[in-house]
């Protein structure tokens, strides 16, 4: 071989490689983008809205004049009562002559024209402008195995279309989310709650159903598109223009100390909306649908949530000094009090000390949790009002937590009543910090020593616990942890705890997006999310954000607050703010939804622990947050 | 690429010598088994392959057929080409280049995949992300590891005079 020969053999073997990657990549991102939509400004949005509405009213045409580009398609959606009544397609070459097809077709509209006057005003229109379309999956053989097939769209941004007869037949981002069709598949054994991945045999049957045809769309013929969207402003705040919404939720209200308290008090609502006449709270409420668990009869319940939820209404209550908050607060420690009345799990010591436990009526064995979190509610309580009347209960139950505390500070989980024996062995996430923030908060209230000497040695315990060489790479769910060493501070005063908490918060900083860092999923930053494929869920936004203040708190105690800590729970409140539902937000929300927090921005279910701990950020965050 | 061509080594003289002194001669200046040959690479395939299909099998199962047959072609691929580089002669020298190319390719391909992963998820999401791209850079070096510096660096000694010589091909 010659030197040149060797030369130009060099080369390609160094640069043939990477042309032909480089080319695959090219290829395959060029086929599977659809570009973000040019959005349209707010007097195209107006009149758009304003063509459509006119046909909504059964008023003259108002004819619509703009010029903007559509990708054939714009859908109608009016939305009444939470739900959506009517969809109107409309095709053209532009937004206004697609409008002025829905319009015409919404006009003729049996379910329009059955509405009754009162209605239509108030219903809300959502417009969706297809901008852009790129194919469904056909890559699954030569990606990694189940990367197309579990990220096949972006959830609750993309909807999913076919081509039938000629006429594209269109399932909507937001019906997508609403049919449960986006989270669907479990990669895993081993987390059985995790699900992503979408339905493709359900969303061909619907769209199947749509088209009028007795067989499903096969998954080859389904295609992505991407949509602008929005949605008419609440007739109270009519004639601002329509709403733009990106994951179906419109702009967030900017953060003050204002709006988080308005916010907080709002999810307080809630709660108090979805608490039953017996104590007991709905708990869990799907916005899209309106179906609620029954508080009488329901077995998924859990006692720990809602000794949680009663904590952060007695919090609230404390904090805002609203009267509407203290019948709800004793009516569900009175559910509690009937719990125990029934004696299962009181006992006397054998050195006398009286104990008691919380267990639910429908449990063999009793959760530190429940008990912890109770004696947090119902302290809170008593530095809310000065009311002594369930401190004898709340000593019982501290009591009852001495009682499972091993003498090194950990605490046992479980304890059958039944058998009068705790479990040794059994260790479940939360209880430990639970019940170190029990001891601290009764610490406050009583002044007993003794609380406060259990307390330290139980966040001396939790702290410890990763003193071992790969305990300084990760954190485990330290939240409670976090908001028990503040709890407990001046009188656990050991500055190793502000730094754990200052060290974790760095932790969590990893998993929290900043803006432009994934730019088609803005909508995330500030939320806690391992990766941006997956919507976060709404709930470590606020749990992990109660810990943050504790640990920003924490730092001002020592004369050393974090400003990264600081700029982390402004982060995570701003994106709660825009995911709690609120009147701008509530046009597709069946029953009493104002307060609420879902899931996450592609989950509609309300559990009352979502709230709770979002809302108890809020309020928290509330004293200071305007501080320089 | 066959640096180690036939054209370069010298026909040896055919006079006629004595069994013993023939015998004499071979005892002193023969040469020692060459250990890549018998020992090294062998080893080091039957340690690759059953890597390779312990964490095919226990850490990264996959339930899709054609997933699966490209997965277990690299530790069968580099058990045939361990096979063969250890059984010698001219057919297991072909078999062994054979194996080791495809099980090279099988990696590649392995590459390409996630190259097209990434790109299917940037152009589907916007962006790829700090995080993802880590993982598959990881992925990629893991794959280079475990996958392809085994078949370049047997392949490289196969087609080396050395290598022919050991395999008696030459």
């Amino acid at each position: 071989m010659t030197r040149q020969k060797r030369l130009i053999a060099l080369l390609l073997v160094w640069t043939l490689p990477s042309l032909v990657f480089l080319s695959i990549a090219a290829f395959v991102y060029t086929t599977y983008r659809i570009p973000p939509p040019v959005r349209l400004d707010d007097g195209q949005r107006t009149a758009v809205a304003a063509t459509l509405r006119a046909a909504l009213t059964q008023a003259p045409d108002v004819p619509c004049t703009i010029e903007a580009p559509v990708e054939r398609v714009l859908a109608a959606t009016v939305w009444s009562k939470g739900r959506a009544v009517v969809r109107a397609n409309g095709t053209g070459d532009t937004v206004c002559a697609a409008a002025t097809e829905a319009a015409a077709k919404l006009r003729g509209a049996g379910v329009v024209k059955a509405m009754a006057p009162e209605d239509r005003e108030l219903a809300r229109i959502q417009v969706d402008v297809v901008t852009g379309s790129a194919p469904l999956g056909g890559i699954e053989a030569y990606a990694v195995p189940g990367i197309a097939e579990m990220l096949a769209i972006n959830p609750g941004v993309e909807g999913i279309g076919s081509v039938i007869a000629g006429n594209r037949v269109l399932l909507l981002p937001h019906e997508l989310v609403a049919a449960k069709v986006l989270a669907v598949k479990r990669p895993s054994n081993a987390v059985p709650d995790f699900a992503m991945g979408v339905d493709l045999v359900r969303i061909g049957n619907l769209l199947g159903a749509r088209a009028g045809l007795t067989t499903a769309v096969a998954p080859d013929q389904l295609f992505r598109f991407r949509t602008d969207t929005f949605v008419e402003a609440p007739l109270a705040k009519r004639p601002a223009p329509p709403l733009q919404l990106y994951r179906g939720i419109p702009a967030p209200p900017p953060l003050s100390a204002k709006s988080l308290r308005e916010a907080a008090l709002e999810g307080g609502r809630f709660l108090v909306a979805h608490l039953a006449a017996n104590g007991r709270y709905i708990y869990e409420h799907e916005l899209s649908t309106g179906a609620q668990t029954d508080p009488l009869r329901s077995s998924a319940y859990s006692m720990p949530r809602h000794a949680g939820t009663t904590y952060f209404l007695a919090e609230l209550y404390r904090i805002t000094k609203e009267e509407w908050l203290r019948e709800p607060i004793e009516r569900a420690f009175a559910h509690l009090a009937e719990l125990l009345a029934k004696g299962r799990c009181g006992a006397t010591l054998p050195d006398g000390t009286e104990i008691d436990c919380v267990i639910d009526k429908t449990e063999s064995v009793a959760q530190l949790g429940s008990t912890a979190l109770s004696v947090v509610a119902l302290a809170e309580y008593q530095r809310a009002t000065g009311d002594t009347r369930y401190l004898p209960l709340a000593t019982k139950f501290t009591s009852f937590l001495l009682y499972m505390q091993r003498p090194d500070g950990s605490f046992r989980h479980l304890y059958d009543p039944a058998k009068k024996q705790y479990d040794d062995k059994a260790e479940l996430l939360y209880y430990s910090g639970e019940a170190a923030l029990a001891l601290a908060r009764m610490y406050v209230v009583t002044k007993d020593q003794r609380y406060a000497e259990a307390a330290r040695k139980g966040l001396e315990w939790l702290v410890d616990w990763y003193d071992f060489f790969m305990g300084g790479f990760f954190y485990g769910e330290e939240h409670w942890t976090c908001i028990a060493a503040e709890a407990a501070y001046p009188a656990a005063d050991n500055p190793e705890y502000k730094e754990f908490c200052h060290g974790y918060g760095a932790f969590l900083r990893a998993q929290q997006p900043a803006p432009g860092e994934h730019p088609d999923q803005d909508d995330f930053v500030g939320a806690y999310n391992m990766t941006s494929f997956v919507p976060p869920y709404n709930t470590p936004a606020g749990s992990r954000t109660e810990a943050m203040i504790s640990a920003y708190l924490l730092g001002k105690h020592h004369g050393d607050p974090d400003p990264a800590v600081r700029e982390q729970i402004r982060a995570a409140l701003q994106y709660t703010l825009g995911q709690q539902i609120r009147p701008e937000t509530d046009f597709n929300v069946v029953g009493y939804g104002i307060g609420g927090m879902p899931g996450s921005p592609i989950d509609r279910n309300v559990r009352i622990d979502y709230v709770q701990h979002v809302c108890s950020a809020m309020i928290r965050a509330s004293e200071w947050i305007d501080e320089p | 690429m066959a640096r180690g061509s036939a054209g370069k080594g010298k026909a040896r003289a055919k006079a006629p010598q004595r069994a013993d002194i023939v015998r004499a001669a071979a005892e002193v200046t023969a040469p020692k088994k060459d250990l890549r040959r018998w020992v090294i690479y062998p080893a080091l395939c039957v340690l690759f392959a059953t890597t390779q299909a312990i964490l095919i099998w226990k850490v990264v199962p996959n339930r899709l057929p054609s997933a699966n047959f490209h997965l277990w072609t690299l530790p069968i691929l580099t058990y045939i080409m361990g096979i063969a580089t250890l059984r010698g002669g001219r057919l297991a020298w072909q078999i062994a280049i054979v194996s080791g190319s495809l099980a090279l390719l099988s990696g590649i391909l392995l590459i390409v995949r996630i190259i097209i992963s990434a790109a299917f998820l940037s152009g589907v999401y916007g962006a790829f992300g700090k995080a993802a791209a880590m993982t598959a850079l990881t992925s990629v070096a893991l794959l280079v590891e475990l996958v392809a510096l085994l078949p370049i660096f047997q392949l490289k000694y196969l087609m080396s005079r050395a290598g022919r010589k050991a395999m008696g091909t030459t």
